[in-house]
């Protein structure tokens, strides 16, 4: 009968990104169950939400989260355009994908940065944002900002990506995956990665099925969801396959995610390569008058928006269900029987953005 | 054995990753999101700028005629420069340095009765 301890993963700790709460019921080293505390994040976007007109809550909604931004704005947008019936011109749906996708990439390369850090191997964590950077870069000469883009509008975009920047995104993502083909054999053969990341967590499909978990979590699970599959923006007019692994446990999420980053920059030459010229933006006259609930697939998974209007320049409901906030449940599965050392991982392994969740 | 060798010479004569800020600067891209300049002798009033404002930035007082900003409010999303009809909001690539009080821009706007009259700034 060993005694249990209740340690506080606290909300200031140097391996989370966001601030959560995880009480730890620990018996001499192993987790014997955690209770997940989250609040210390939220600003009340979705009263905001009711406060701000329509158009500006454009603005509002991008800043929920820094590292997803873009497809906030454009699940919000595509909500607003599919209540009013606004028809968005095609080459505003592609340039949506193009800066949907680049989000995705920086967010994934983020994400490996810090599971680099995670476990010590700074220098990795260093090489990969070093190579994010390139996105950031390509980010700011496209739209004027690094993180918060601000180029999606109601009814299309407002900047559009001229000839020479668009042959600098094809340029800069042959050199991004040049770069990542030596990141992938570092996570591929390095035997301090393989052993700290192989069998810790696991997840079954059953139990990612249970819990309802979304996105690459679920995905390293074997569950072949995801919301790009619906159709949405530009999705229906471009080839791909969800990117799943069987094995479930972090080692199986990290390649999941990495197999991602090569899949978003496919997606980039595709759109780029069907762009059509045309309008950037619908004119959009009127209020919204109707409810939708719309699913986008962000970088962490797929978060649901419920917009509700009533027919006033105020919306009367605006409800964000964001992708970590469907994972945290999965920490209730996965931390239970791994050791302290192991918390860090597996936390980490279902990219945690607490800025999203609590809004 | 030595697998890492080309890892470390590449690390050792490859050069900083880095630039040595301040004292080497980069210049903004074009059209970069530095912040925003106001020509008070194109402004007549209308408003628009302050209601399409998601941060509260602008304040515009028709009864005295002034026009206030607030930079450090500015979240630099350009929705005043594509509601001002007239032009008169512009978009400066460079950013605002920090400073060490938060500043407000305070404009007396003259409205042109002919095309040419010009109008004063006070700060």
């Amino acid at each position: 009968m060993s005694r249990q301890t209740v340690v506080p993963f606290g909300p200031q700790h140097p391996v989370l990104p966001e601030p959560v709460q995880l009480k730890l019921v620990l018996e001499d080293e192993k987790v014997v169950s955690v209770l997940p505390a989250i609040g210390y994040c939220h600003r009340g976007v979705e009263k905001a939400g009711e406060i701000n007109d329509i158009h500006q809550n454009v603005f509002l909604v991008e800043r929920i989260c820094g590292i997803c931004s873009f497809t906030h704005a454009l699940c919000y947008c595509e909500g607003i355009e599919r209540i009013m019936g606004v028809e968005v011109p095609a080459r505003a749906k592609f340039l949506r994908v193009i800066w949907s996708e680049l989000h995705r990439v920086h967010s994934h390369l983020l994400w490996l940065g810090l599971l680099a850090d995670a476990f010590g191997f700074e220098s990795l964590f260093m090489q990969i944002w070093r190579h994010r950077e390139m996105v950031m870069d390509l980010l700011e000469k496209t739209s004027g900002h690094r993180v918060i883009v601000s180029t999606c509008t109601i009814g299309g975009v407002r900047r559009d990506i001229s000839e020479e920047h668009l042959n600098e995104i094809l340029a800069t993502s042959k050199e991004i995956e040049k770069q990542l083909d030596k990141v992938a054999g570092v996570l591929a053969k390095d035997y301090t990665i393989r052993k700290r990341c192989v069998g810790v967590g696991v997840m079954t499909k059953e139990q990612a099925l249970a819990l309802g978990a979304v996105g690459p979590t679920a995905r390293g699970s074997g569950l072949a969801n995801d919301a790009r599959l619906t159709g949405y923006a530009a999705y229906s007019e471009l080839k791909f396959e969800p990117v799943v692994e069987t094995a479930g446990d972090s080692y199986a999420r990290a390649l999941v995610r990495l197999r991602e980053t090569y899949q978003a920059l496919d997606l980039v030459r595709q759109a780029i390569d069907k762009l059509p010229a045309g309008e950037l933006a619908a004119k959009v006259r009127g209020n919204p008058n109707g409810e939708i609930v719309l699913r986008v697939e962000q970088p962490r998974g797929e978060c649901v928006y419920y917009i509700k209007g009533n027919g006033t320049k105020n919306l009367e409901r605006l409800r964000v269900r964001t992708p970590t906030y469907a994972n945290i449940p999965t920490l209730l599965v996965t931390l239970p029987g791994a050791t302290l050392a192991d918390v860090p991982i597996i936390t980490l392994a279902i990219d945690p953005c607490f800025s999203c969740t609590e809004r | 054995m030595a697998w890492f060798l080309p890892g470390v010479l590449g690390n050792l004569f490859g050069g900083p990753a880095t630039r040595l800020y301040p004292f080497q600067r980069r210049e903004p891209f074009p059209r970069a999101r530095g912040h925003i300049e106001l020509d008070p002798s194109k402004c007549n009033l209308c408003t628009l700028c302050a209601r399409r404002c998601p941060a509260a930035a602008i304040n515009v007082d028709r009864e005295k005629k002034t026009y206030t900003f607030w930079p450090f409010r500015c979240i630099i999303c350009e929705a005043c420069i594509e509601g001002c009809a007239r032009k008169a909001i512009t978009l400066k690539d460079q950013w605002r340095p920090p400073a060490y009080a938060k500043a407000t821009e305070v404009y007396n706007i003259v409205v042109p009765e002919k095309p040419t009259a010009g109008a004063g700034k006070t700060e």
